[in-house]
C-alpha cells in the first residue's frame, strides 16, 4: 500500500488563534484514482468549512456554531469546538479537482491523483 | 486510613502502597461510569436540565433519521442506532479513526416528563431531544390573598 497522505503536526503557531479547537476524527481511504478523506464535523454548517492546499499540505478548518444549552448540566461528555486537521500530501494530487461535500456533519473530500501518478497497464504485444 | 498517627512513621512504604491501590481503584471506577473514556461505539452525550425541560444531545455525525430508534418508557429515554463505517468498494484503508458498530444509550430522569411532547431533531450530525417536564410537577407560584 502506498502512503500518499500523512498527518502533519497541527500545532502550527500560525494556526492557533483565539478560538478553541479540537482535531477532527477522520478516515482515509484510497484507490488508484483518488484519496478519499472522511471527517466527522458534528455541529458544523456547510458554509463554515474551509479547505486549503498550500505547500503540499491540506488544511481543514471547520467553524462550530454550536451553543451549549443553558441550564444545569447533568451529563457533559462533549463540547463542540472548531475542528481542525492538517495532512501532508506526500504525492501530488490534482488540486484543481478536489471535491468536498458536507452532509449530516460528515465531510467527504475527494482528492484525485495526478494523471501521471496513476499506474498504467501496458499491454505486451505477442509477436 | 491510619489507626493512629504514629503508624505512618513506622511503615511509610505500606501506606503509600495503600494510597496507590486506592487511587487505581478510583480510576477504574471512574472509567466505568464515564463512557466517554471507553473507546467503543458510544456517541457522546450531554444532558441539560433547563427547568421546564430536559435536553439530551448526542453526537452522531453521518447518521440519518432512519438510522435511529428513539423510545421512551418507564422514565427512561433510549436511543439505539448503528454507526456504519465501511470502506467503499475497491478502496484500501489508509487511516481509520471513526468507530463503527451498534450502540444503545439510555437516560433516566428524576422528574416525570410529558411523553406526548418529546421532540427529536437531527441537525448537522447532532441529535437533540427535548423532553418537557410534566406540567403538574413544574413549580407553580401560589398567589397569597390578603383578608
Amino acid at each position: 500500500m502506498t502512503q500518499p497522505i500523512e498527518t502533519a503536526n497541527a500545532t502550527d503557531a500560525q494556526e492557533l488563534n483565539d478560538r478553541p479547537w479540537s482535531p477532527a476524527t477522520v478516515d482515509i481511504f484510497e484507490n488508484e484514482q483518488e484519496v478519499l478523506l472522511i471527517a466527522e464535523l458534528p455541529g458544523v454548517k456547510p458554509g463554515d468549512v474551509q479547505l486549503e492546499v498550500e505547500n503540499g499540505e491540506l488544511r481543514l478548518h471547520a467553524r462550530s456554531s454550536w451553543d451549549a444549552p443553558t441550564g444545569e448540566g447533568h451529563l457533559n461528555e462533549f463540547q463542540l469546538t472548531d475542528l481542525r486537521r492538517s495532512f501532508r500530501l506526500r504525492e501530488s494530487v490534482d488540486v484543481d479537482h478536489i471535491e468536498a461535500r458536507l452532509v449530516a456533519g460528515l465531510l467527504t473530500v475527494r482528492l484525485p491523483r495526478l494523471r501521471s501518478n496513476v499506474p498504467r497497464k501496458i499491454d505486451v504485444a505477442v509477436a | 486510613m491510619f489507626t493512629n498517627r504514629f503508624d505512618f512513621y513506622r511503615h511509610p512504604r505500606g501506606h503509600f502502597d495503600r494510597i496507590n491501590a486506592q487511587m487505581n481503584a478510583l480510576r477504574r471506577a471512574m472509567e466505568e461510569v464515564e463512557p466517554s473514556r471507553a473507546r467503543g461505539t458510544m456517541p457522546l452525550a450531554n444532558v441539560t436540565d433547563r427547568g421546564e425541560s430536559y435536553r439530551v444531545e448526542l453526537l452522531v455525525p453521518g447518521l440519518g433519521q432512519d438510522d435511529f430508534q428513539v423510545t421512551f418508557a418507564a422514565e427512561t429515554l433510549t436511543v439505539r442506532g448503528e454507526v456504519k463505517v465501511e470502506a467503499p468498494e475497491g478502496y484500501a484503508v489508509h487511516r481509520r479513526e471513526r468507530r463503527p458498530g451498534p450502540f444503545v444509550r439510555s437516560f433516566t430522569f428524576a422528574q416525570p416528563v410529558d411523553v406526548d411532547k418529546i421532540a427529536a431533531r437531527l441537525d448537522s450530525g447532532v441529535l437533540t431531544i427535548e423532553l418537557p417536564r410534566s406540567p403538574e410537577l413544574q413549580p407553580r407560584r401560589i398567589p397569597i390573598t390578603v383578608a
